[in-house]
């Protein structure tokens, strides 16, 4: 599965591969999201039980941790031979 | 009659007999090692114990439990995959060093007192500090010593409480000690520091990418999960544990997500899941102390694996930096597999053994309520896909190329790598093979349809917001760059200060001295108004008015004498 992932450098390995590894993603997450209605939840939090709410939880815990991670970017980054 | 042999005792004794052995029977015998110390492992009846008596003091040196035992298994594994991915070396240091180093870890595992566990715990300090400088370079040489400096502390800091202990207690055993004095709070701070506790961190992040290629591999594996151990000893159910595992798993997360140095990557990753097991410590429940006893043993597997592939890298290409890697897969095909297992394995994919270890903590701390640090840990769980999963392997070996072409690792680090792989798997697939090894009956089932589901969400969904995040420019890049983290104060801060102290003091210096002169020389001049020969004072006295003055003062102290 993670060999189909999309470049997260910013560049494009192989169009044609890459629009292909992107079409299976979308398809993955549209069929567990689908599948997750027919699973039954024992969830410790009222949360876990909506169906999705995992994959929810992941676009967004991802947002935020990338955002707060630049945001700290702003404070700690310095030239790489900053010590030297 | 192998009882008679303390655990961890074969490597050390075996490692120093080491560079009197060799070509072919030197190697044959570096491997043979771990595999007599494991076997030996198998053979010791647990409850054993041995105990002799010290100056009075009754120390207890071999102590076997489950407890003990789980992690001596794993570190006797990463000990073998350690050395067979060090065997490509001409270099006995850093063989006799790693062994020394494993042996010592193991032995401390073992100890009933707390004497014993501090000459152990000073070992692994000293005999892993070969495995930076055997880099042999002016930035691991400097690394190194502040590697040492801290890493000595925490020994002094654990012999300190151990005194204070003793003092308080008269018992020198290493049982539950709890945050109940100033001594076991030492131990505490002892443990925390190399622990990786958040602001106690520093020397991780800064000495584990700085050492060897094959170096790293050993470092990644035993200090912190011995540190795990005896926390886990020590201080199973203290609540402070709780948001100081959970601040170790989220702030480690955001600065590997902006690191560069795919081993320094590592080293924040290595802080992040080091804080899942602080917080299963923390919680303290039967489930939550296996749950960290497991996660400790799959992460020290993929762990391991993962510095064996950037090691790779690193040896192959010269560089670990992601910004100048991408595209290595045609050229590295076994490696970048391999650390696929490793990637699939932190970020808990199903049929990976961080799938069935992460969750028992997991679970630990939602059903004891900590309903804040469950949604920290499940939020750095999704962080593990981006960095370690994304940033790791698909950058490296699928990402753009970059135009590196190089060898395939050596054969026996591909064997290395594959043996670690394998266990990755084998756990994911078994995970009776590692429940049973638990310290207590383990009342869990990590494939339900339920969690198997909710898991592939989280990770297909993660991917996907890379995805996203990547296309709308929000995604931190990788690039050149040096983030500054608690080690700045000390190696910039505190010099920094020092010189700047010692540039004040300089001028305070010589403030004193100009002012010192300058009175000096209004006090010559004074007296050189009285005394010089132009002076009042200077000038002679006649016979006459001497004689006069010396019968007056005569005349007056007959006055007194008669008063």
């Amino acid at each position: 599965m993670s060999q189909e992932k999309p470049s997260v450098s910013g560049g494009q390995a192989d169009g044609a591969a890459m629009r292909r590894g992107l079409r299976l993603l979308g398809l993955i997450c549209a069929v567990l999201f689908v599948a997750d209605f027919f699973v039954e939840k024992h969830g410790h939090h009222a949360w876990e039980n909506l169906p999705g709410a995992y994959g929810f939880f992941g676009l967004l815990a991802c947002g935020v941790l990338a955002l707060v991670a630049s945001l700290l970017r702003k404070f700690v980054e310095r030239d790489e031979d900053y010590y030297d | 009659m192998i009882e008679a042999i303390p655990p961890g005792m074969i490597l050390i004794l075996g490692a120093l007999i080491l560079p009197f052995l060799g070509g072919a029977l030197q190697r044959v015998w570096l491997v043979l090692l771990p595999v007599l110390g494991f076997v030996q492992l198998t053979l010791l009846p647990e409850g054993l114990a041995q105990s002799f008596e010290f100056f009075g003091y009754g120390l207890n040196p071999v102590r076997v439990d489950s407890l003990s035992l789980v992690f001596a298994y794993v570190f006797y594994l990463a000990a073998f995959l350690s050395v067979v991915y060090a065997l490509h070396l001409r270099d006995t240091v850093q063989w006799v060093s790693g062994l020394v180093y494993a042996g010592s870890a193991i032995g401390a595992l073992f100890a009933g007192d707390l004497i014993s566990l501090f000459v152990y715990w000073e070992i692994t300090a000293l005999a892993s500090l070969f495995q930076i400088w055997a880099r042999r370079t002016e930035a691991a040489y400097r690394a190194g010593l502040r590697y040492l400096v801290i890493q000595v502390s925490s020994g002094v800091l654990l012999l300190a409480g151990t005194i204070l202990h003793f003092a308080d207690t008269g018992s020198l055993e290493f049982g539950a000690l709890g945050l109940v004095s100033v001594g076991t709070t030492l131990i505490f701070l002892a443990f925390g520091i190399k622990a990786a506790f958040p602001l106690l961190h520093g020397w991780l992040e800064d000495a584990y990418p700085e050492a060897t290629v094959t170096g790293a591999v050993f470092l990644s594996a035993f200090t912190t999960k011995l540190a795990i151990y005896a926390l886990a000893r020590g201080f199973a159910g203290t609540e402070i544990l709780v948001p100081i595992g959970a601040v170790m798993a989220a702030f480690a997360t955001f600065y590997a997500l902006i690191e560069n140095d795919l081993r320094r990557l590592l080293a924040y990753s290595l802080i992040s899941q080091l804080g899942f097991m602080v917080v299963g410590i923390g919680v303290g429940s039967e489930m939550a102390l296996n749950g960290t006893a497991a996660h400790a043993f799959a992460s020290v597997l993929y762990k391991g694996l993962l510095f064996m592939a950037m090691g790779a890298v690193l040896y192959r290409t010269g560089t670990t930096r992601s910004s100048e890697l991408g595209g290595l897969y045609g050229s590295m095909p076994w490696t970048a597999l391999l650390c696929l297992v490793g990637s699939a394995s932190i970020a808990a994919l199903p049929l990976f053994s961080g799938f069935i270890s992460k969750s028992m903590i997991l679970t630990a701390a939602a059903e004891n309520h900590y309903s804040l640090t469950y949604t920290v840990l499940l939020a750095a769980s999704a962080g593990a896909v981006l960095h370690s999963g994304i940033r790791i392997s698909y950058d490296t070996f699928f990402g753009p190329d970059r135009g590196i072409r190089c060898d395939e690792a050596p054969r026996n680090m591909r064997f290395a790598m594959g043996g670690a792989a394998l266990l990755c798997f084998a756990l994911g697939v078994a995970p009776n093979l590692l429940y049973e090894l638990l310290p207590y009956p383990v009342n869990y089932q990590p494939y339900t349809f339920s969690h198997v589901a909710d898991q592939l969400q989280l990770i297909a969904f993660s991917v996907a917001a890379a995805v996203l995040l990547v296309r709308l420019g929000l995604y931190p890049k990788a690039r050149s760059a040096r983030n500054l983290d608690i080690d700045w104060l000390y190696r910039s801060l505190l010099p920094g200060l020092v010189q700047f102290a010692g540039r004040q003091l300089a001028r305070l210096k010589s403030a004193i001295e100009s002012r010192a002169l300058m009175g000096l020389q209004s006090a010559v001049r004074y007296v050189q108004g009285h005394h010089a020969p132009t002076g009042v004072l200077g000038d002679p006295w006649s016979i006459g008015a001497t004689a006069l003055w010396a019968a007056l003062l005569l005349v007056a102290y007959l006055l007194m004498a008669y008063l």
